[in-house]
């Protein structure tokens, strides 16, 4: 019985460690490209199999375009907070509302222009097939961040 | 003057060994090399095997450490592929926010 028991913990001890061992070595790559900060880069890198050269355009690309977002993302962010004081603060439509929401829409559309923008630029640096799949795939974040955003904008309602 | 000596060392400073082996002896060799290595690799996995299957139980306790072992190197191999899978799909996100004013800002809030 003894003997037994010493034999399923024995076992149980096999399966764990090898389970632990195999799935740490498995995951170790991928984990260490998630903890770190350009691992958004590194992916790209190995998704699209680009070269040295490539990515290093790639790279130079991203570093002149990250001001301009960083810019418009502030500019966003300042007129969601005035919209959302204004709204907050009146009973009905008033023009200032209106125009807040303007402002807004408008800024909503450059962001969007900018960042297409950027994703032909990219798409540029890349071969033919890649930069097709490239544009295809952000095409997709794109659009799903704008259903996203109208549909909130609708209060969660979609038509 | 000359010694036995002498004439013996001459006789051995003279002599000249020239062995001649038949055709293919270098073959043979190697051959017979070859099939002796070949019976100590096959002789030590057959060792093992035998001891391990020698007796009932220690048999069906290798044959369970074999099983467990398979199914949590199978089961650990699953769990990896999809972990590394979700993770790439997280990484393809954080590169579209990272080129996404809009989304960034909304993170910001």
């Amino acid at each position: 019985m003894k003997k037994n028991l010493l034999l399923l913990a024995a076992m149980l001890l096999l399966a764990a460690g090898g389970y632990c061992a195999y799935y740490h070595f498995a995951t170790s790559e991928m984990s260490s490209m998630l903890g770190k900060s350009q691992g958004e880069m590194e992916w790209l890198r190995q998704e699209f199999q680009l070269t040295d050269a490539q990515f290093e355009k790639i790279d130079a690309l991203h570093a002149a375009y990250r001001p301009q977002c960083d810019r418009m993302c502030e500019k966003v962010a300042e007129s969601r907070i005035r919209l959302d004081h204004l709204i907050d603060a009146n009973r009905s439509v008033t023009p200032e509302v209106e125009s807040a929401f303007k402002e807004y829409a408008l800024l909503e559309e450059q962001c969007r222009q900018a960042m297409l923008g950027h994703i032909y630029d990219v798409s540029a640096a890349m071969s033919p097939e890649s930069g097709a799949r490239y544009v295809q795939l952000m095409k997709d974040h794109i659009l799903l961040q704008y259903n996203t955003s109208h549909t909130a904008l609708r209060g969660g309602h979609s038509h | 003057m000359k010694t036995p000596s002498d004439d013996l060392k001459n006789m051995l400073a003279a002599w000249r060994v020239e062995p001649e082996f038949r055709p293919g002896f270098n073959r043979e060799v190697w051959c017979k090399i070859a099939a002796s290595n070949a019976v100590r690799r096959e002789s030590f996995w057959q060792n093992l095997l035998s001891t391990l299957f020698a007796a009932p139980r220690l048999a069906t306790v290798t044959a369970l450490a074999v099983a467990v072992l398979t199914l949590s190197l199978g089961s650990a191999h699953l769990a990896a592929r999809n972990a590394n899978a979700r993770q790439w799909t997280m990484l393809e996100e954080r590169y579209a926010r990272s080129i996404d004013p809009l989304t960034r800002s909304s993170m910001k809030e």
